[in-house]
């Protein structure tokens, strides 16, 4: 290791951002708003908005297997070939297997994208409060710990990150998915409200809403500020959006933050671990290792936010050692890298409608409809915990003979008529944290950057099979009720990691005996580092993550400034 | 019977040449007009899979699959996409051709009227048609013909003309609209929406 120690000075921020994705995004754009000369770390390239978007304009036709991955880099890449965007348009966004190996102690599709902006280039963007009824969960059903915050700490911070980002959904009155600060909500299909309708009909807790998605559907001074215009429909979106029509941190947060002057961007630094001052009694930095040169870098900063994505926080945070702590920052009470959990997206339930045939849409929705949480949510009342959300989509398909040679195999090719409305729902199911699910770090295995690679342990559980279960069977319930045909049910067994919902590990609570952080995000035995991503969440509940990162992230921003301010930090 | 014996001998050099390139294919005879990476394919096989496509989707009021170079999407497909063993039985299917269309119909794929190669492709693909190698797989037309035709198919529907001027396709909707109502009169680009 070749230690670059000159200029202290230069290398001295007020804060220090580890990651630039969703929520990294959040802490750069408030921290350097608030006039804090803050350095953002991102381990991958640059991005920038618009420049780096190299497919983004490409026509179908254009791209030199029509969309489809060469089959050598799908041999190369098992894990990352397994998500549903690695395709030849979005590729450049993913980390290949082999350039970040980890050890699947338990079999675990690890998905990654080291860029500036990270993976909310690639996220499906749905964007869902969560209520009391999910902030309670563990301490009605007595697992995990109790959530140190109710939704009344969080509602006036979602607030603010929604009428930034930019939310479009629907005011649908339930309390148990809160709304929101919304742009006009997307349209549903016909068969999509005749859907709804008939659950309506017969379930008095069962509803079919509109998706709420980070996509601009009004035009707003606080868009056109950010140089964002509204979605133009194009469901592109995993290229890099030209129109800025969805939230992403490329598009919105860091070049907010730029435009303020008090942003440094600091790509290809790969954080190794952060800095503990015994004396200080408090984090005084982090050391950078440049992926490229491999050059090691230190720099400092009063305040650390760690957003490396919640499995890399687990990582950096438990490759951070001292004398004060052996087991890794903050690591008192022995739980980091414990209780990690995901989403069960294992479920899909498909089926046909011949009815209303002389319907369909136009333009293209990226976004779906989506069924709240249902089960146990007011009180518990199957034989397992928690429960599950569910996506459904409707679509119809062209249909054609592919029959013959010559002109009519041509007639038959250009003349398509449209199928049967074909009706697909996924299960989003809540996952228990356990304390047998854990990351941790290799002892002998390291990464390219010296750095060791991360032991990934979870799995499904009993409790899980049975949300399977039943969602099968309650999907297939509503579906056979509306009168829809071919109604096939499936369970794809995937491995954790592929929802790409992978949370804990360093979950707050109450107690720094049973947790890491503070209802501030805070580190209880650091209170200079700030984890706010994914690795902070004491509970999955269903709703999709992202927008509550960043609320998080947001409201310990201003805690955090506001304790600085105070000479408390 | 000479002439048999020299076509068939004519067969097993193309044959080789397209199994390996490498050894023959480059330095005898002019290779493909586009990069391939992990097959090669010769000017006149090129030539051939045009003249292919073409049949099999020609041109009417509304270009063929020849015309849109589609047949360059297909051998794309084979060359990045496609697993070796079945690269394998597509450029041995495809070396058999020429010799296989000489004993058929009595000249060459390319000189053959529309309706000749019509009826020849129509007894590849019932699998009629066999290798005039013997000893040869005695599918292998017929299993390149299949293969080739999925790709001249998808490159087809996929390409620029027939998506832009028939399908209607629009990369920028600016809008989605949750219910569209059909009629009688709703032409194919309302109709896919």
């Amino acid at each position: 290791m070749n230690l670059n120690i000159d200029g202290k000075n230069e290398n001295t921020f007020d804060a220090i951002v580890i990651g630039s994705g969703i929520s990294g995004g959040w802490a750069a754009k408030e921290l350097s708003e608030k006039g804090l000369k803050t350095l953002v770390l991102e381990r991958g390239r640059d991005v920038k908005h618009n420049v780096d978007y190299p497919t983004t304009n490409m026509k179908p036709w254009e791209f030199p297997h029509h969309n489809q991955l060469p089959l050598d880099v799908v041999k190369e890449n098992p894990i990352v070939s397994k998500c549903y965007a690695f395709k030849e348009d979005a590729q450049h966004f993913f980390v290949k297997d082999k350039e970040h190996p980890y050890v699947q102690e338990k079999p675990f599709d690890w998905i990654r994208g080291y860029q500036v902006g990270g993976k909310s280039l690639l996220w499906a963007r749905q964007t869902q409060r969560w209520s009391d009824f999910d902030f309670e969960g563990p301490a009605r059903d007595g697992f995990a710990v109790d959530w140190p915050i109710r939704y009344k700490d969080i509602d006036a911070w979602y607030s603010y990150v929604e009428k930034f980002a930019g939310i479009s959904g629907n005011k649908d009155g339930l309390a148990e998915l809160p709304d929101g600060e919304f742009l006009p909500p997307m349209e549903m299909t016909k068969v999509e409200t005749y859907f709804r309708d008939k659950v309506a009909a017969k379930y008095k807790d069962r509803h079919v809403i509109i998706g709420r998605c980070a996509h601009i559907t009004e035009v707003k001074p606080i868009y056109t500020e950010q140089g964002r215009v509204k979605c133009q429909h194009r469901d592109l979106c995993q290229r890099g959006c030209p129109f800025g029509g969805y939230f992403s941190s490329n598009a919105s947060t860091i070049p907010w933050a730029l435009k303020t002057g008090n942003m440094t961007l600091r790509p290809h630094a790969v954080v190794h671990s952060i800095i503990y001052d015994e004396q200080k009694g408090k984090a005084v930095g982090v050391r950078v290792i440049d992926s490229e040169t491999k050059e090691a870098t230190e720099f400092f900063a009063r305040i650390i936010f760690v957003n490396a994505a919640a499995l890399n926080t687990n990582l950096i945070l438990l490759n951070s050692t001292s004398s004060r702590f052996p087991n890794g920052l903050g690591n008192d009470s022995g739980l980091l890298g414990k209780y990690v959990a995901f989403h069960n997206y294992r479920a899909r339930v498909s089926a046909s409608y011949d009815g209303l045939g002389n319907f369909t849409k136009s333009g293209n929705r990226p976004n779906g409809c989506y069924i709240p949480r249902f089960r146990n949510v007011r009180k518990q009342e199957t034989d397992f915990l928690r429960g599950y959300a569910a996506g459904l989509y409707t679509s119809r398909w062209p249909q054609r003979s592919y029959e013959g040679m010559g002109e009519d195999l041509k007639a038959n090719l250009l003349s398509p008529t449209l199928g049967p409305w074909h009706v697909s729902s996924h299960m989003m199911g809540e996952t228990i944290p356990k304390e047998a699910s854990t990351v941790s770090l290799d002892t002998n295995l390291k990464d390219a950057w010296g750095i060791p690679q991360l032991k990934i342990n979870m799995d499904y559980d009993a409790n899980d099979d049975k949300m399977v279960k039943d969602y099968l069977e309650q999907l297939t319930e509503m579906f056979t009720d509306a009168g829809f045909a071919n109604i096939q049910t499936h369970d794809s067994h995937q491995a954790p990691g592929l929802d790409i919902h992978e949370m804990g590990g360093v979950r707050m609570g109450h107690d720094p005996k049973t947790s890491l952080l503070n209802k501030w995000n805070q580190l209880h035995a650091c209170k200079n580092v700030f984890v706010t991503d994914g690795a902070c969440m004491t509970s999955t509940s269903t709703q999709n993550p992202s927008l509550t990162y960043m609320a998080l992230t947001a409201r310990a921003v201003d805690y955090a400034v506001k304790q600085m301010n105070a000479k408390e930090l | 019977m000479k002439r048999r014996t020299a076509l068939k001998q004519l067969g097993m050099l193309a044959g080789a040449a397209a199994l390996l390139p490498q050894c023959v294919g480059k330095e005898s005879v002019a290779q493909a007009s586009i990069q391939l990476n992990t097959i090669s394919v010769t000017q006149p096989q090129e030539q051939l899979l045009a003249s292919i496509a073409e049949t099999i989707i020609p041109k009417t009021t509304i270009p063929g699959a020849g015309e849109l170079n589609v047949h360059h999407f297909a051998l794309r497909m084979i060359d990045d996409c496609t697993e070796a063993e079945d690269q394998k039985r597509f450029l041995l299917g495809l070396s058999q051709i020429e010799s296989a269309s000489e004993e058929k119909i009595g000249k060459s794929f390319i000189e053959a009227s529309a309706d000749e190669r019509k009826s020849f492709l129509t007894a590849a693909a019932a699998g009629t048609i066999e290798p005039t190698l013997r000893g040869d797989d005695k599918n292998s037309i017929a299993d390149f013909y299949s293969l080739y035709r999925q790709h001249v198919i998808r490159g087809y529907l996929e390409s620029e003309y027939v998506m832009t001027n028939v399908f209607g396709y629009n990369m920028i909707p600016g809008k989605f609209v949750g219910v569209v109502e059909l009629n009688a009169n709703s032409d194919l680009k309302t109709i896919l929406g």
